[in-house]
């Protein structure tokens, strides 16, 4: 059946078209080219006031020992563990990032991994990782190079932008968090000094 | 394609019309969506180039449009290529059955679903259901609505037209929760609902934003977190998805990232934005893409640029007529000013030839629309398409447009009429049985004046 509706459906595109298939050109790159980062520290903070706009949470830690130790804090602030289906996935799970993008605040992670495929979604609490290396100013085709780079290897999973918690406003337009996805969100940025950041 | 979608289309509902405006929940609707369209204005501007992505959008949907064949054969290749099977329908029906061909090879008992306008032309969850199948609406409105037995009434929002209270009331009788109409609240029950549901189900539905040719990557843009978990939890994705979603290449898709949240709902992305690339170890993928009607949009040049549309819903936001009448009005599918087009041009006018008719031509829609689509022209050319299919203009429409058309011939005939006119609105006031054919026009306005003489009678006597 599949078979002779693809044929069905290609002849009524045609058909469609007629002379005029092809005849609009290909419109060039839409990304302009990139501004060089004059001010790492700057874009951080511009990440952090718009993740913390959209209700998530920025921390800016050394290393990445720094992170694990932050994270760890993090938990025991809030009394939670790591998110398993025993309890009901009610903890936090950690997730690396491969980008940040400052303008909106948000974070590029690819999975491939199938056990781990779930992680941002299920757990209540969502940590993510990423280098001050990483961080851009938005998305364009640099930034969102390791998306695009597994996208045309052929690689299997999902590469996902997360921008803030999950969220709905489908009830009387209320913004309420955590609709399905995690409640809470935060986001660890290694190799930027929170000491610094605090005199700015 | 000569076979038709459109059995269940009900055209413009003029039931539905009258209950709306009727209802007294309208105005909260209202003021959702017009909020929905200040917060969108308000963010677009803030910090990119809107015209310029814009016109940048547009001429890339020219351009798929143009290359729709060879676009949607490579995406099928590049898809195929990274462990996805390709599908292809002609009709809603056809997609349906080539769902429940899937269901049926897994086995599936429950099908858990992400967003899709798509499955709504398929009338998915009826058809599932008729065979035994349990479908589950996972984004929250549409939880909603599905749990009313509705349908939703706004592509963005589908439970837009229901008060906190009345979701309150439907919960806690069609859940059998205790009553309650916090949003929070709501949302929390539905949440530990579904949970269970995606690891549970033994497909996962979701449509698809865009799909990418260049890497066949399925690209799905959301809120909640329910398109990640239909498509990733389950053991099985299938992707529903029109044949104009194919846009040609990842740089692309930047453009459109960046319009489509900021004009829908007016964030600058989305919380979630899905690129799906193939199925992981153990899993499968499958992607069916259906015409359904599609191509009769695409072989009318005036409405062609119909199939641009990103279904933002922007359009509907800023819709004097949408407002005030809701999204069922429209009778089917899409509603607003593009469901005003997609529909006729999609089911054909026969059977929703008074939906162009169901704007003011304000042209408020094509200014707010992410990807120019001109709105208003397409309305006009298919109320001309209406009317030269007959049935959509009444005796009495005809008669005055021909007394018109006579009067607009030459001066003399112009100059009797403005007296015929004069004197008829003279015998109107006296007699006003005389008009009852102008009722439903005269019930709330005065028949206009006529200058008591023409300028050129001015001139001459000056």
């Amino acid at each position: 059946m599949s078979a002779d509706a693809r044929a069905a459906v290609f002849a009524a595109i045609d058909a469609a078209l007629g002379s005029n298939a092809a005849h609009a050109d290909m419109p060039p790159l839409a990304t302009p080219a990139r501004a060089p980062i004059a001010d790492r520290h700057a874009l951080a903070r511009r990440f952090r006031a718009e993740l913390a706009s959209l209700g998530g949470e920025t921390r800016f830690v050394a290393d990445e020992e720094a992170a694990r130790a932050a994270i760890e804090a993090f938990a025991r602030e809030r009394g939670i563990e790591k998110a398993s289906e025993r309890d009901d996935w009610s903890g936090y799970a950690v997730l690396r990032a491969s980008a940040l993008f400052a303008d909106t605040g948000s974070a590029l992670v690819v999975v491939s991994d199938p056990g781990t495929r779930l992680a941002p979604y299920l757990p209540r609490t969502c940590c993510i990782v990423a280098s001050a290396e990483d961080l851009h100013a938005g998305l364009d085709s640099h930034s969102l190079a390791a998306a695009f780079e597994a996208a045309r290897r052929g690689d299997c999973g999902e590469a996902v932008i997360v921008t803030g918690p999950s969220r709905t406003a489908d009830i009387e337009k209320t913004i309420v968090l955590g609709a399905h996805g995690p409640k809470a969100l935060a986001v660890f940025i290694t190799g930027i000094d929170d000491t610094e950041d605090d005199h700015a | 394609m000569s076979e038709r979608e459109g059995a269940a289309v009900i055209a413009y509902d003029r039931l539905a019309v009258e209950r709306d405006f009727a209802d007294p929940h309208g105005p909260a609707a209202l003021f959702a969506s017009m909020q929905r369209s200040n917060d969108a204005k308000r963010a677009r501007h803030a910090d990119v180039d809107w015209e310029g992505l814009r016109e940048q959008a547009r001429a890339i949907k020219v351009f798929a449009i143009a290359n729709l064949g060879e676009l949607l054969r490579r995406f099928e290749r590049e898809f195929q290529a990274r462990g996805g099977a390709v599908l292809w329908a002609r009709t809603g029906e056809e997609a349906a059955g080539a769902f429940l061909d899937i269901c049926k090879r897994h086995g599936a008992a429950m099908v858990v679903k992400g967003k899709s306008m798509v499955s709504e032309e398929m009338e998915l969850n009826a058809r599932l259901e008729r065979a035994g199948i349990e479908p589950v609406e996972t984004d929250l409105g549409e939880f909603i609505v599905q749990l009313a037995g509705q349908r939703p009434s706004h592509i963005i929002g589908p439970a837009v037209h229901l008060s906190r209270q009345e979701i309150g009331a439907l919960f806690a009788r069609e859940l059998q929760v205790p009553y309650d109409d916090d949003p929070a609240a709501l949302s929390e029950i539905a949440r530990r609902l579904i949970r269970r549901k995606y690891l549970e189900a033994g497909i996962g539905m979701t449509g698809a934003n865009f799909a990418v040719a260049e890497t066949g990557t399925i690209v799905v843009v959301e809120n909640e977190g329910n398109g990640g978990l239909s498509a990733m939890a389950p053991p099985v994705h299938v992707a529903v998805m029109g044949i104009e979603k194919v846009i040609p290449r990842l740089d692309d898709l930047i453009v459109f990232l960046h319009l489509l949240a900021r004009a829908a709902t007016g964030q600058k992305l989305s919380a979630y934005t899905h690129l799906f690339l193939g199925p992981v170890a153990g899993r499968s993928a499958y992607c069916i893409i259906v015409d359904a009607g599609r191509t009769e949009v695409l072989a009318d040049e005036h409405v062609r640029s119909a199939l641009h549309c990103i279904r933002c819903g922007a359009c509907m936001n800023v819709c004097p007529i949408y407002r005030r009448a809701g999204g069922w009005a429209y009778g089917w599918v899409y509603p607003g000013p593009i469901g005003s087009v997609l529909t006729p041009a999609m089911v054909g006018i026969d059977k929703a030839g008074e939906l162009p008719f169901a704007s003011t031509l304000c042209g408020a829609c094509r200014d707010e629309c992410p990807v120019k689509i001109d709105l208003p022209n397409q309305l006009v050319h298919l109320r001309s398409e209406a009317v030269e299919h007959g049935g959509h203009a009444s005796r009495v429409e005809r008669f005055a447009v021909g007394v018109w058309a006579n009067a607009m011939r030459s001066s003399t005939a112009y100059r009797r009429a403005v007296g015929a006119a004069r004197a008829g609105r003279s015998i109107a006031k006296l007699f006003p049985w005389l008009i009852k054919p102008l009722r439903a026009w005269t019930r709330e306005r005065e028949l206009p004046h006529v200058a008591r003489q023409t300028f050129r009678d001015w001139w001459a006597s000056r």
